[in-house]
């Protein structure tokens, strides 16, 4: 015997049969998305930089913590002629090269050395010691340079990456659930309700509300619990999340009372819906579309606040890392060592650029003005 | 419209009720005070000094206190750090400074970017369009602590046109690098919205209406598109204080001007209270009344919304 | 032959879309006289506005103009911007649909008149306002001193037209362009902008080009008809041919889809069968003192007070089993907030709705009159809107069904919804497809399939055909009328559209301000009209015959629709027992019977 189907699944049990296919409003907007070159090329170069904060930690030999003695603030290894280290003429022109050059000589003959003694021929491993490949000195070029502390800018700006989108994407997702819960209802219960719960909206918009987050993570910094580094990072996803909701509650309190003045939700109710039903089914399909497109600028300018705040010294703390923090340190060391403010901000304006490109992008394809 | 300004502003005391209740409140339950940290006062010294700042009281009494010097004496209290000052004597020297600096860059970007917006909606879909846009994609993608010291290793360490920070008594050498930084941004967000906007109102039926009694092109802009395709900018200028605000504390902090955003990073730093608590009320005071600003500016540019 | 004064010659308009090119106009070719009326009729998309717009030059930037305009010998295809600006609004001018948002909302409508004459006359600000305060007198605008200071929002929509009209006409035109000049106007405002036109143009000899969807408006103003579809003229003559000897199928089935306000019955369509012994008949719903004030909030005094909107204010009748009651009343009269007070659909609600004698709706709440809903169902005015976009057709068709009935199997659904589909005219392979890929009528005959789909016995249609083209609102009445035939529903027909009202509904109701001032017998209130404003109200509206037209003498109304908030409103008809104060309690006229089963709402002598 067949289980009784619920309402909306025998709905779908009925339409899925195979008459001639009809072309859904998502169907339309996907086909709209893909046809923005500007969004498509964006979704392949953010995919491209997520796949590498994922990786990070298998890309490159050097771990973003670890300091290379031998190399302080060197610049990019592709700006030093390895050839020419000890053409004279060379040093004398490119003092900072010549000894950055010497430094990844160093660095390498020292690991060389060891490794040999270790692991090289007639070498018997001890307890413990692990033999990894031959070392060869490639594996002691610093791709994008290093930082003052003499660590690899590369790597940490992949960590950073890590940092950076995930308190995107996690304090956006605070912010969505607050503000959903809390729009959705004020715009459907509507009234006095209605009318209290965004008034205390209003309120919280009155203040620069930067200011409050200011204030927790100053007051919050000598407390034991918020030292640890992942209950520090769990409290900047919260306080900007509890900052962006705000708009969220907006968002979604507008489109809902817009859906339900319209006479498709009437139609239902006059049918005897219940109100569950009509949330489900009609209202919660039509908020999705530009609760979406928000959510995609939303993202963006969550990283902008961590890094806003990491650059006055409140986001992460070290040796973590996030954009924010390294674009501060770049901005500290810009006059000497460019590469360190060049490279984060870049990879940081690129970031950005895309989730907005695909922002733009998804309001036009979603766009009802469009059809 | 008198009674609706009133209304607002008798709506405006529990808001700020509320913002100094909520920032009080925070920064006395955490945990370290003003006065850690350094070398150990002897513990008659430190029952002094906290008995002077009403710091041994209870956490409600002090707020009572505070409250009632604000409303009483106009008084924000002493500075916990500043030892030689008063908030309200530092709020007066950093004051200044930030108007100055936020009144220049509000300007700008309302100008700039209102020009930039109505000359890319007129040219829709041309090159003029899509750069000016893509100029805007920067201006909004890319932070004022990024743009700021950019712009400095360009302008004042390369090229050395003009001073790398330092608040040079207001010259207007002094000040270009922070204006400009700190309207950028507003100058995107303002010519997007622009843009949409006027995009809008030169579809709108009133528009084929103006052309159709022969107007010139100059004419139809000024006329009938300009004002109604500005209006959402006028609502757009309260986001755009609080935008500013957030803004000035970077811009102060790099290029070291004594404004009062700066006061506030270090203030909140050093456990400064009452100094922070200063400039938090100004700060929520000046962003209520220019919202009310905004507001009656839009009720006098649109003849549609009732006053009420 | 006077010389023309428009002479168009194989005029194509194409626009680029998105979608490929559209090709609007398709070598249009005709001339207008000097001071000639000249009817231009065509459905919805027929490009009979963009032919001019392209004449003129105000075709959106996406739109593409080749052939010939001569204006005056003129040739204004590819003619330099600044030629053509020195024709516009002097010399050719043209009147928009919607007038609210076709006057720029900011200028006040008195510099929005000076401004055309500053442009085109050489005269000064002080002359030119004197003749724009003359041109509104002209186009008969009470007080018009204090209306040139005012901005269009606060003027009503036949005042906002006649500025309208007014600016058009200030710089004396050869040539009005009127695009379907009335279409957002009631009824009695609509006469009164028309008999302003003819009378203006006929002193000035302006020519017109009246684009129109309306067969009356066209027969009651044109010299000749230029009849057009898809972009193309089927069929053109002088008025009186196209009316009464028309030679193109379209034409006919034009002029057959037209109700007629003077012959509800047309050969070749349902003929609504007669409800016999009315008395007898079991009542559906006994409708009795239903009000519903809405609180709005007014300007002044420190916070403000609130005023009640008496949208609905006190009304009463019954409605038999399987009886069509027509509601008919102009914009604001609460035809639309009392189907919803019975539908309980709207609060805050007052009075009774009692149901087949036994249950007052009004007191029935929660999931009880959940269940109840299968009884009474409602097909909206716009047949887009009221499907959810998101939804494809049949899940929106089967949404009542599976919430009334939750036991029905799927298979049973599907098929109850095919059936359904099937009985309104759509194709049951269509199940599957979403609103926007569908036409209005279409959407229109899936919104009655899903009224329909739980057999209610009580189905209100608001406004269900006021947004669809002539062809279609015949095809939908027939069909509504055919389903009443099959399933013996009763309805409430609601529309501001006199004729179509008359041709389905057995009895009729009038409805001035929220209060019935008239209810009577279909024929009986045609023939018979007893209350001035039901007078006034069939007198208004123009009947597709143009011989009838020229020789009817009209009942006018003055003035627009008073504010529902002035109190003293309601006593319009009844002068004589007003309380001059806005805000005072009023006398309440009641409503008599003046003949069995013909009820009017006490009023003053006529």
């Amino acid at each position: 015997m067949a289980l009784p189907l619920s309402q909306d699944a025998k709905l779908e049990a009925m339409t899925a049969a195979q008459e001639v296919k009809g072309r859904s409003l998502w169907q339309d907007a996907r086909r709209r998305l893909f046809r923005n070159k500007a969004a498509v090329v964006s979704m392949i170069i953010l995919s491209i930089i997520v796949a590498l904060a994922i990786l990070a930690p298998s890309l490159s030999r050097h771990a973003y913590d670890a300091q290379d003695y031998n190399q302080v603030g060197c610049p990019p290894s592709w700006a030093i002629d390895m050839t020419k280290l000890d053409d004279l003429d060379y040093a004398d022109a490119n003092p900072e090269a010549a000894i950055c050059g010497q430094g990844i000589v160093m660095s390498f003959e020292t690991a060389l050395a060891d490794w040999e003694l270790a692991c090289g021929e007639g070498a018997s491993p001890g307890d413990g010691v692990v033999c990894g490949a031959k070392p060869t000195i490639d594996d002691f070029k610093h791709f994008l340079g290093t930082d003052a502390v003499g660590r690899d800018l590369w790597v940490r700006i992949l960590y950073g990456a890590r940092v950076s989108l995930s308190v995107g994407v996690v304090a956006t997702v605070v912010a969505l659930f607050i503000g959903v819960l809390y729009g959705a209802t004020a715009g459907y219960i509507g009234g006095r309700v209605d009318s209290v719960m965004m008034r205390f909206v209003d309120i919280m918009y009155a203040l620069p509300f930067i200011f409050f987050v200011i204030i927790l993570m100053t007051v919050t910094a000598d407390i034991p619990f918020f030292k640890d580094p992942f209950n520090r990072f769990i409290l900047i996803f919260a306080a900007i999340g509890a900052v962006e909701w705000l708009t969220m509650a907006r968002i979604v309190r507008g489109q809902t009372l817009s859906i339900r003045r319209k006479e498709f939700v009437e139609a239902a109710v006059a049918a005897g819906v219940s109100n569950r039903a009509i949330i489900v089914r009609h209202v919660i399909p039509n908020v999705i579309g530009p609760v979406i497109v928000f959510v995609t600028l939303t993202i963006p300018s969550i990283i902008l606040a961590e890094s806003f705040l990491s650059f006055l010294g409140l986001g992460v703390q070290e040796p973590m890392t996030s954009w924010g923090v390294l674009i501060s340190e770049g901005a500290n060391e810009m006059e000497t060592k460019p590469w360190m403010l060049i490279f984060p901000a870049l990879m940081m304006a690129v970031t950005l650029f895309c989730f907005n490109f695909i922002g733009d992008g998804l309001r036009d394809a979603l766009d009802p003005k469009d059809r | 419209m008198l009674g609706y300004i009133v209304r607002r502003l008798l709506g405006a005391i529990p808001t700020l009720f509320i913002i100094v209740a909520a920032t009080f409140f925070m920064m006395r339950l955490a945990p370290g005070g003003p006065f850690d940290g350094e070398r150990r006062l002897p513990p008659e010294i430190e029952r002094n000094i906290k008995a002077a700042y009403n710091l041994d009281k209870p956490v409600y009494e002090q707020f009572g206190i505070y409250v009632g010097n604000i409303l009483t004496k106009g008084d924000f209290g002493p500075s916990f750090k500043n030892k030689d000052f008063s908030v309200s004597e530092l709020i007066m020297l950093g004051a200044p400074v930030s108007l100055k600096l936020g009144l220049m860059a509000m300007t700008l970007a309302v100008f700039i970017g209102s020009f930039l917006g109505v000359t890319a909606a007129l040219r829709q879909n041309t090159p003029t369009d899509y750069s000016v846009m893509s100029i805007a994609m920067v201006g909004i993608t890319i932070p004022t602590f990024v743009t700021a010291p950019f712009l400095t290793l360009i302008l004042g360490v390369y090229l050395g046109w003009l001073p790398v920070a330092g608040y040079g008594d207001g010259a207007a050498r002094n000040m270009i690098l922070p204006v400009v930084v700190l309207a950028l941004p507003q100058i995107a967000i303002i010519s997007r919205l622009v843009r949409g906007s006027m995009i809008e109102v030169l579809r709108s039926n009133f528009i084929r209406t103006a052309r159709a009694k022969g107007l010139t092109d100059a004419q139809v802009v000024w006329r009938h598109a300009l004002r109604a395709g500005l209006l959402p900018l006028v609502s757009y200028l309260g986001p755009a204080i609080a935008g500013l605000v957030t803004g000035s504390l970077v811009v102060e902090q790099i290029f070291g001007l004594p404004g009062i955003g700066r006061y506030f990073v270090q203030g909140a730093l050093n456990r400064d209270y009452t100094l922070v608590m200063g400039v938090v009320i100004l700060y929520a005071t000046l962003i209520i009344v220019l919202n009310l600003i905004a507001d009656v500016m839009y009720r006098v540019l649109d003849p549609r919304v009732r006053l009420g | 032959m006077p010389e023309p004064i428009l002479q168009i010659q194989d005029l194509n308009v194409r626009f680029k879309t998105p979608d490929g090119i559209v090709h609007a106009v398709k070598g249009a070719t005709f001339d207008i006289a000097k001071g000639e009326v000249v009817g231009v009729v065509g459905e919805s998309g027929s490009g009979k506005s963009q032919m001019f717009m392209a004449a003129v030059g105000l075709l959106s930037g996406n739109g593409e103009a080749t052939g010939s305009v001569k204006f005056k010998g003129q040739e204004l295809i590819g003619a330099p911007q600044k030629l053509l600006r020195t024709i516009r609004g002097s010399k050719a001018s043209v009147i928009f649909q919607d007038p609210l948002t076709s006057l720029t909302p900011h200028m006040k409508v008195g510099q929005q008149i000076v401004e055309i004459l500053t442009t085109h006359k050489n005269i000064g600000q002080a002359d030119a306002e004197r003749r724009a305060l003359d041109m509104l007198e002209l186009v008969r605008i009470p007080e018009a001193k204090r209306r040139m200071q005012q901005y269009p929002h606060e003027l009503s929509g036949g005042m906002r037209q006649r500025v309208m009209i007014a600016m058009a006409t200030a710089c004396d035109p050869d040539l009005l362009i009127a695009d379907e000049p009335t279409t957002a106007l009631d009824v009695t405002v609509q006469a009164q902008v028309l008999e302003i036109m003819r009378d203006l143009t006929r002193e000035l000899g302006t020519a017109i080009a009246l684009i129109s969807h309306d067969m009356g408006v066209i027969a009651s103003m044109c010299d000749r008809v230029q009849v057009m579809r898809y972009g193309e003229f089927v069929e053109a003559g002088p008025v009186d041919d196209i009316f009464y000897a028309p030679r193109h199928d379209y034409t006919r089935m034009l002029l057959d889809a037209v109700p007629r306000l003077d012959q509800p019955d047309k050969p070749g369509h349902p003929v609504l069968p007669p409800i016999e012994n009315w008395w007898e008949r079991e009542t559906l719903i006994d409708v009795q003192d239903v009000k519903v004030h809405f609180p709005i909030r007014m300007s002044g005094g420190l916070f403000g007070k609130t005023k009640p909107l008496k949208a609905v204010n006190g009304v009463s009748f019954e409605l038999k089993k399987g009886e069509t009651l027509g509601i008919v009343g102009e914009s604001g009269c609460g035809k639309s907030t009392l189907a919803r007070a019975v539908l309980q659909l709207v609060e805050p609600r007052q009075g009774a709705v009692v149901w087949l004698g036994k249950k007052d709706l009004m007191k029935t709440r929660g999931n009880e009159l959940r269940k109840m809903r299968r009884e009474f169902q409602i097909v909206f005015q716009d047949p887009l809107a009221s499907l959810d976009p998101r939804m494809p057709i049949g899940k929106s068709i089967a949404e009542p069904l599976i919430t009334q009935e939750p036991h029905l199997a799927a298979s049973e659904v599907r098929d109850r919804v095919k059936d359904m589909m099937k009985r309104v005219g759509l194709d049951p392979a269509w199940i599957n497809r979403y609103p926007h890929e569908f036409s209005g009528g279409q959407n229109q005959r899936v919104g009655i399939a899903r009224a329909m789909i739980v057999r209610p016995q009580l189905v209100i249609c608001d406004e269900a055909v006021s947004a669809l083209d002539v062809s279609i609102q015949r095809q939908i009445v027939d069909l509504l009328m055919k389903l009443q035939a099959e399933f013996g529903m009763s309805m409430m027909f609601i529309s501001h559209d006199l004729s179509v009202v008359r041709q389905i509904s057995h009895r009729i109701m009038v409805l001035y301000l929220g209060r019935i001032v008239e209810l009577a017998d279909r024929e009986e209130i045609y023939e018979n009209p007893l209350h001035p404003y039901t007078r006034g109200l069939i007198s208004a509206v123009p009947l597709p015959d143009p011989k009838l037209e020229r020789s009817r003498t009209r009942i006018k109304l003055h003035g627009d629709l008073p504010s529902p908030l002035d109190s003293r409103a309601a006593l319009t008809f009844l002068k004589s027992k007003v309380i001059d104060d806005p805000d005072a309690e009023q006398y309440v006229p009641q409503l008599v019977e003046a003949m069995p089963g013909h009820f009017v709402a006490e009023h003053d002598p006529v």
